[in-house]
């Protein structure tokens, strides 16, 4: 259970207009081969940009990045394509993810045409071998993607990321766009992968549930930064900053005796744009004090292997 | 055993499947599209004409006789004859050789050079894609007869140098479509997930891109035949496309515009030769754009 990709004060700033937004400030992790971290925050929190700056799709601005144990922060061209063998990623959305004009098989063949010369028995072989560990019947071999419903597809974005045998997926919001009961399948699916061929994933989703699911490690994110981060059951069971107190009050729970204490957050998000040197949470928190309001919370081991950035925790949470 | 043959045969039956492949389905859906093929058949017949001209004729296109002026469709000229007294059937076979010849050259070159430069105007965007754009709108903005002329005189006359003419008033346009389609294409996540499994730029452009964004170039395209055609004669009122006596379909009918009144014929044929042209490409440029479109399958 080595680990197998770490990342130290991740940087990804782009630049706009209004000037410079940070998408991603100073996040930093490992995660062991084999394991699942999943990373949560809402909307434009920087998740999915963390997401495909670690695969090497974006350049980070700052920051190291270590995967198996070799910095791949400043790579060539041609060792990213190499790279690519090894890193994968599954999308949001199967409905543009999947290229209109291609076939089942082509889809999943695709990338191995890009790395391989094989003859077209074995090309077609490897793809039902695929479509097979996927469960994806073989008789959608040469249906187009438009044929398909939501969760064949997001079965054929799966095959395509495992097709070059990679050792770490990120996926981004892989089930988001799906119904519910088509949800469970698939995540019942990337578990069981992840289990056989022994796949190490970031899982990035903002669905709380979900990624109680699936994860052994969760981030969870706040307009680019890291607020907090520990053992999946450790987090959901005593959450620490006031952020991820609010996020936990509204999961819905099915149990009508169960009374809710509800955290609410109110305000809005404050600019990703030049942020000023403050807690990024401070507009939204019920606990803010003068000091959050001049400097950004250092991100702190409080409890064994749990970490937050709050000036205040410790007060907030009796410790 | 009985699994492992199953599978075998699977893999069999798909490889057969795989044999006509991609495009034994584009041309099985384009023969199956009955007005693509009425399409087809009026640009063929009329190719056969017109290459063949000199069988499915009697006369000379420019021999003239002026006690024959102004015949109107009979046995002897099925057309009639001109101002000249010269048959306008024949007239309108060999004329077509230059009309379909420089504006089907024209429109080739003019949408695969706009193809190109609007792929890396959208593709590649920034500097790039703002120094071509404003070279594009500064030829834009230049009036397309002008521009043609212009380049017609510095390149001189001859049916392939009139079609570079041509071409270069038609590019900007392609390229410009192609440009916002390919600006919509590139932001779908299949490009982004092309370039995470390893694909090169060149391969998400020809494969990825490319295919997504041919139906509104082909559109714009199977247009241009008929203004290409005018273009020709427009630029032969100046002297610059093909010389008389050689008949061309847009020369014949703006030269026959004064006898319209007294004489219909000799602006009718040319202006239904061109219209059939015109409606053949079009819609074979729709067939086309069907076949290679999964999505549009029956």
């Amino acid at each position: 259970m080595g680990e197998i990709l770490r990342v130290e004060n991740l940087k990804k700033y782009f630049d706009t207009p209004a000037g410079s937004l940070h998408a991603v400030d100073d996040v930093s992790f490992s995660i062991n081969k084999g394991e699942t971290l999943g990373v949560v925050g809402e909307s434009g929190c920087g998740k999915s940009t963390l997401g495909r700056t670690v695969l090497k799709l974006l350049d980070q601005t700052d920051g190291r990045i270590y995967f198996q144990g070799r910095d791949i922060t400043n790579i060539s061209k041609r060792e990213n394509r190499e790279l690519r063998k090894d890193m994968q990623i599954i999308f949001q959305d199967p409905f543009s993810s999947l290229n209109p004009r291609f076939c089942v098989s082509d889809l999943i063949a695709d990338p191995l045409k890009t790395f391989t010369r094989m003859s077209k028995r074995d090309l077609q072989e490897k793809v039902f071998e695929m479509m097979d560990l996927v469960g994806l019947s073989r008789r959608y071999a040469f249906s187009y993607p438009h044929e398909l419903d939501g969760g064949r597809r997001q079965r054929i974005g799966i095959a395509r990321a495992l097709i070059l045998e990679p050792k770490f997926i990120v996926c981004d919001e892989p089930v988001s766009a799906l119904d519910v009961s088509i949800q469970a399948q698939i995540l019942n699916l990337l578990q069981d992968l992840q289990v056989e061929k022994d796949l190490t994933y970031i899982f990035v989703t903002h669905d709380l549930s979900v990624v109680k699911h699936i994860s052994t490690d969760i981030l969870v994110m706040y307009i680019g930064v890291m607020v907090e981060k520990s053992k999946a059951k450790e987090l959901f069971e005593h959450p620490l900053h006031p952020y991820t107190k609010g996020l936990l009050s509204a999961i819905p729970v099915p149990n009508i005796h169960h009374e809710k204490v509800r955290v609410k957050l109110t305000g809005e998000l404050s600019s990703p744009i030049n942020p000023p040197n403050a807690c990024r949470f401070v507009k939204r928190c019920p606990y803010a004090t003068e000091i959050c309001r001049h400097e950004q919370p250092q991100y702190e081991e409080i409890m064994p292997n749990h970490f937050v950035a709050c000036h205040n925790c410790r007060k907030i949470n009796n410790l | 055993m009985t699994r492992s043959k199953k599978k075998q045969k699977d893999l069999e039956s798909a490889l057969m499947t795989r044999k006509t492949g991609r495009m034994g389905d584009i041309v099985a859906r384009f023969f199956r599209n009955k007005l693509g093929m009425l399409g087809l058949t009026i640009i063929v017949v009329l190719l056969i004409l017109v290459i063949l001209a000199p069988l499915f004729t009697k006369y000379p296109y420019y021999e003239q006789s002026f006690k024959d002026r102004f015949v109107a469709p009979c046995w002897e000229h099925p057309l009639g004859t001109d101002n000249f007294g010269r048959d306008l059937w024949s007239r309108m076979l060999y004329g077509g050789r230059i009309s379909l010849l420089v504006s089907v050259c024209a429109l080739l070159m003019s949408n695969i050079v706009g193809i190109i430069i609007g792929a890396i105007c959208g593709y590649f965007g920034g500097i790039v894609d703002n120094v071509i754009s404003r070279v594009l709108d500064v030829l834009m903005s230049i009036p397309g007869m002008l521009l043609a002329i212009a380049a017609a005189a510095a390149l001189g006359t001859g049916p392939v140098k009139t079609a570079i003419a041509i071409a270069i008033t038609g590019m900007p346009f392609g390229a410009r479509i192609m440009r916002s389609s390919v600006l919509s294409i590139k932001g779908n996540e299949f490009v982004e997930a092309a370039r995470a499994t390893g694909s090169s730029q060149l391969r998400v452009i020809l494969k990825h891109i490319l295919p997504n964004t041919l139906a509104p170039i082909i559109v714009n395209a199977t247009m241009n035949i008929g203004s290409n055609i005018m273009a020709i004669s427009g630029l032969s009122f100046v002297g610059l496309g093909v010389q008389a006596p050689t008949p061309e379909w847009g020369s014949i009918l703006s030269a026959g515009r004064e006898f319209l009144r007294d004489f219909p014929p000799i602006v009718i044929f040319p202006a239904v030769f061109i219209g059939l042209t015109l409606f053949g490409f079009n819609i074979l440029g729709d067939a086309l754009r069907d076949a290679l479109d999964p999505r549009l399958k029956d």
